[in-house]
């Protein structure tokens, strides 16, 4: 659980230092909320009781790397 | 910093299981501060202009804002991961963070009034405020600290001591950057700039250390402790 609280974490603090970077730019908050709101929804997730148990799965903990993986490259590209 | 994330997430499995949250958080430290370092290097693009680097609060200048975004999301990581490898009891533990990690968000925000600041005064006011919590910190990890340290394995405790006088080096690093641009009275332009790319060198070998260093300092006394309560030395 620790794990994905920090994966959680790296996410939200990447997509604020995002938006931070780049507030002069068009859509900047659309862009940087794709990387902030996963994060908080995981690290969210992890003080439910009932999401924190399907968080134990493998396949979920999978996927949430899936999705937070695309949302760090994304922050690098954006 | 990236390559340093890579080493202690693939280092992982060279240590107990218990000791991987420190090197998680250690790799979450660096991979922030990477990432910053990366948006740091285009907002000097953006804000760079025949030689000359437009430096303010408006959009398209260079900020030094922007450091103290990045240190108020890893500075209080880094004190969590030197609790959580040292495997204190639960109560210690908590203990120790519930009063580390106000006390260095604290330093940072105090810090932040005066390095926007063109005024001196202002400066230094802030940098001594600012130098209060550090203290406090300075007293829970040498004295507080310091008595969770007895039970720990031998050479462990030698090793947290010299982790601990690395972070009064490295940090000691960050208020003589921010005190440099009041080094020189009246400078000229050329001093100004000379001054800004010492401060900017002065943070940027600060990070290098207290955050790469520190976390591969964790790294060794969490391979310590896993050697010590009998994890096989081929991992």
């Amino acid at each position: 659980m620790n794990n994905l609280r920090m994966w959680a974490y790296a996410m939200i603090a990447t997509g604020l230092i995002n938006w931070d970077y780049q507030r002069a730019q068009s859509n900047i908050a659309i862009h940087s909320l794709a990387i902030v709101v996963p994060g908080f929804l995981l690290l969210t997730s992890t003080f439910v009781p009932s999401l924190k148990a399907s968080l134990q799965k493998k396949s979920v903990q999978a996927i949430w790397f899936v999705i937070g993986a695309a949302a760090l490259a994304y922050a690098f590209i954006n | 910093m990236l390559a340093c994330t890579v080493f202690t997430l693939v280092g992982q499995s060279r240590v107990l299981p218990k000791y991987r949250s420190a090197l998680v958080m250690s790799s979450m430290v660096t991979f922030i501060a990477g990432y910053h370092y990366f948006r740091i290097f285009n907002s000097f693009n953006e804000s760079s202009m025949k030689q000359a680097v437009s430096i303010g609060t408006s959009q398209g200048s260079f900020n030094e804002a922007y450091r103290y975004v990045d240190w108020i999301l890893t500075v209080p990581l880094l004190l969590v991961e030197v609790i959580a490898v040292l495997g204190l009891a639960k109560a210690a533990s908590s203990s120790l963070i519930n009063r580390l990690v106000p006390a260095s968000a604290a330093m940072i925000i105090l810090g932040y009034p005066g390095e926007i600041s063109a005024n001196n005064s202002t400066k230094v006011l802030f940098g001594v405020l600012s130098t209060i919590p550090f203290l406090y910190i300075l007293y829970v990890l040498f004295v507080e600290l310091g008595k969770s340290l007895d039970r720990q394995p031998e050479g462990v405790a030698a090793t947290v001591g010299r982790l601990r006088l690395l972070l009064i080096a490295t940090w000691g690093v960050y208020p003589i950057s921010y005190l440099i641009p009041i080094l020189v009275k009246n400078p000229t332009a050329n001093q100004m700039a000379s001054l800004f790319t010492d401060r900017q060198i002065g943070y940027t070998i600060a990070d290098v250390a207290a955050k790469c260093v520190f976390g591969l300092t964790i790294f060794k006394i969490a391979r310590m402790k896993s050697a010590a309560e009998g994890m096989a030395d081929s991992h």
